[in-house]
């Protein structure tokens, strides 16, 4: 092969390796992923689904709309031994959830993020009882925004979308619904 | 001067761009997602021991259903003549015993939340932070006054010219007069007014008037159901936590609760829907309808119903025969349940 032949291909080999880096980058720039948590069923899936390791899928807790309950049902198993912090009664497997007395009757509820690996359980059981205030959320601190979200992919009830950058996340509220 | 390519190297140089092109752009969409097991039974919310009810605690039987043709419908009466009264949308609708719709709809300024029939046939509707009478031609003839800040009413009853009104936002009952003004307020935690304080982490606070003269109230966060002196003082009171089917299961239950003619109460609680009796003293006596009655599908009950997304409770009430009448806000369907007939 001729040299001008051979620089003339590694040239054009060079620019389509650069268009092709840059076409899906310019097709999600200013997006990123997140739950819509009207549309998730809590299944699970955000915890072995997630190309890292450990999911980027973190339960979060809309306090407004917490019911600051005794017997928290995200927090606590469906029949607890007793209503106390003891690791028999937690409903989390991972212990990521913290309960803190405010005044009697309320208690609140913080998530441990680094122990939270997503699955929804806590969420499920918030949701089947109470106010609905645990939910599931990407978290972009963790999120290494993948052009094909593979928790997306899976999702069943294709809860996940893009959504604006500069409005990362849903915010649950009492008042509306996306 | 243009030089000829080749066909051969064009079609090469082109072959070269479009994998290069492929291998670049895929550098995150084919990131290789970790190997990971699937979770174990650790990480699975499981309530299903709990939604199977025990044939033999089911004495009732689902006799009717009819549909309310609301889009939200909210809150349950039985009125005069065991006729049933619901509200929802903007529209307060009466069914008579059997299901038929009569003639009379009232519109009203807001969603209802709190039905409170009186004996001459009008009815005290209760609005987000007020409540208004209605007479038969649905004519509005009392306002109440705005009752405070916050005020998140679920629930009226009377007695006399006393009106007590249910107020899940401050966590307290309202006692009006008939005209509409407040008289009082009790029930509030930490107010030192000798009661035990109303747990109510959840829009769902009822109370009803006994044959006996009492104020019966829920206290869902604490599952039990207390009875006061019509002057705000607490007397007695039952219901345990327990996710069996004696008890009140989850955060904050029952939700609802009735009366039936002999005293007895018949409760209904949400998460785990359960329509259940309980006697005068407050012992667990028999099942209406458990989860499979109520909910079949669950999912199609989320999807069917916007206040579905979470826990939602079913009103309850009681006719004059005995009869049990269920709102399902899921199917939005009027739902009537008889005792069984005891076999000889």
């Amino acid at each position: 092969m001729k040299r001008r032949a051979f620089l003339g291909g590694a040239a054009t080999l060079g620019l389509g390796a650069i268009l092709g880096a840059l076409f899906p980058r310019l097709r999600t720039r200013g997006t990123v992923w997140q739950i819509d948590p009207y549309k998730c069923t809590y299944c699970g899936l955000c915890a072995t689904e997630c190309v890292l390791e450990l999911s980027a899928v973190k339960c979060v807790h809309a306090f407004d709309m917490c019911g600051y309950c005794n017997l928290c049902t995200g927090y606590f198993e469906p029949q607890p031994v007793g209503l106390n912090t003891g690791a028999e009664n937690q409903l989390c497997p991972t212990g990521a959830i913290e309960r803190k007395f405010i005044e009697d009757p309320y208690f609140e509820y913080h998530i441990k993020e680094p122990l939270c690996v997503g699955c929804a359980k806590c969420v499920k059981g918030c949701t089947t009882f109470g106010n609905g205030s645990l939910y599931l959320q990407i978290r972009h601190d963790r999120c290494v925004n993948c052009n094909e979200c593979s928790i997306a992919s899976a999702c069943p009830p294709d809860a996940i979308h893009r959504v604006p950058a500069s409005q990362p996340y849903f915010r649950k509220s009492q008042v509306g619904k996306s | 001067m243009n030089k000829k390519i080749p066909r051969r190297e064009f079609i090469g140089t082109g072959l070269g761009v479009v994998a290069a092109a492929g291998l670049a752009g895929c550098d995150r969409s084919e990131r290789q997602r970790a190997e990971k097991p699937p979770l174990d039974e650790r990480f699975t919310y499981d309530i299903s021991q709990y939604e199977r009810t025990d044939p033999a605690l089911l004495r009732y039987v689902e006799k009717t259903q009819f549909p309310t043709d609301l889009d939200e419908p909210k809150c349950l009466a039985v009125g005069a003549g065991d006729t049933i009264l619901v509200g929802g949308d903007r529209l307060l609708k009466t069914f008579d015993r059997d299901g038929k719709l009569t003639a009379t709809i009232i519109r009203l300024p807001e969603k209802p939340l709190a039905l409170d029939p009186l004996d001459d046939g009008a009815i005290r509707v209760g609005l987000r932070e007020r409540w208004e009478v209605y007479d038969k031609t649905g004519a509005a003839t009392v306002k109440s006054e705005l009752l405070g800040e916050r005020v998140y009413i679920t629930a009226l009853a009377h007695s006399g010219a006393v009106v007590f009104v249910a107020d899940a936002g401050n966590r307290e009952i309202i006692r009006c007069g008939a005209d509409g003004k407040v008289i009082s307020r009790f029930g509030k935690v930490g107010a030192n007014d000798g009661n035990p304080g109303f747990a109510v982490p959840s829009p769902y606070f009822d109370l009803c008037v006994g044959a006996e003269g009492m104020l019966w109230i829920a206290n869902p966060g604490k599952h039990r159901i207390e009875a006061y002196t019509f002057d705000g003082k607490y007397e007695t009171g039952w219901g345990e936590t327990a996710m069996n089917v004696e008890g009140f299961c989850g955060c904050c239950n029952p939700v609802y609760f009735a009366r039936l003619p002999d005293g007895r109460f018949v409760t209904s609680e949400k998460g785990l829907n359960r329509v259940k009796v309980y006697d005068v003293k407050g012992k667990f006596e028999s099942v209406v309808a458990g989860p499979e009655q109520l909910v079949k599908d669950r999912e199609m009950a989320r999807k069917a119903c916007t206040n579905c997304q979470v826990g939602f409770g079913m009103p309850v009430a009681a006719d004059s025969r005995g009869r049990v009448v269920v709102l399902d806000t899921a199917t939005r369907d009027i739902r009537i349940f008889e005792r069984k007939e005891k076999k000889a």
